[in-house]
């Protein structure tokens, strides 16, 4: 049987202005979807996407939010936020969904190293 | 064993040089004895796929750049669909089903899904590479 492949999405742009984000989450459901283990991790901008609480009356568009909140049930565990981008936001991460795991830019890197391919949308 | 090489392309075809690049770096690797199993085309990377684009000729004709080299070395041109339909890159099908008068993809560019790309990164054989 072939080993799992290890993918890891990385996701830098904010949830307004770009489709970055929900271009990046689709492919990191599908590859989900083939049993791919994939690292999910929100950078800079990024984090924007895992504030709780959005509340879609401010904006004339679809967040979301809410399929980020079940990323379980398609098979996605590991959510992660960069620490550094977190704090430069002046976010503390209880403003954060909560399955986000926070890790730091050398952890990210570690992570990154470990999988077969890392794909940023940018 | 050459290495047999899966190219990504996410970059726009006026906004960036991910396409010349993808192709400078295509045509090296096969010089150099490597295979090119597929080239996948996401996000902004789409529109290259319009064969409604209308370039003067002095213009390097990037949409018929990739074509030849499709069809030269033996590779398919595979689009996203959600990202191309969302772009109007549409083929006939997609066209029909939404009442729009004409299909607008580029024949010799193939719109299917996001698992394709993924079946890509599946396969281990594959070097992947991503132009932005």
């Amino acid at each position: 049987m072939a080993a799992t492949i290890t993918t890891t999405v990385i996701i830098d742009s904010p949830p307004i202005g770009r489709i970055n984000g929900k271009e990046g989450l689709d492919l990191a459901l599908v590859c989900a979807a083939f049993d791919h283990q994939v690292n999910l991790i929100f950078v800079d901008d990024g984090v924007l996407h895992l504030l709780d609480n959005q509340d879609e009356q401010f904006f004339d568009d679809k967040m979301h939010d809410k399929q980020l909140k079940a990323l379980e049930f398609y098979g996605i565990e590991s959510i992660y936020a960069e620490s550094e981008s977190v704090s430069q936001f002046g976010l503390s991460p209880t403003t954060l969904i909560e399955s986000v795991e926070l890790i730091n830019r050398n952890q990210i890197n570690g992570l990154c190293q470990n999988s077969d391919h890392t794909v940023t949308f940018s | 064993m050459s290495a047999s090489i899966s190219i990504l392309v996410t970059g726009s075809p006026t906004q960036s040089q991910a396409h010349h690049s993808a192709i400078r770096f295509l045509n090296a690797a096969i010089k150099n004895g490597c295979k090119i199993d597929s080239v996948f085309f996401y996000q902004d990377a789409v529109l290259v796929a319009n064969q409604f684009i209308c370039l003067p000729d002095d213009e390097t004709q990037l949409s018929q750049r990739w074509l030849s080299l499709s069809e030269q070395h033996g590779f398919e041109l595979q689009v996203c669909v959600a990202a191309a339909n969302r772009r109007g890159i549409i083929n006939r099908e997609e066209a029909q089903l939404n009442q729009k008068p004409h299909e607008s993809v580029l024949k010799g560019f193939s719109v299917l899904g996001l698992g394709l790309l993924t079946a890509s990164l599946s396969k281990p054989i594959n070097r992947f590479i991503h132009f932005k």
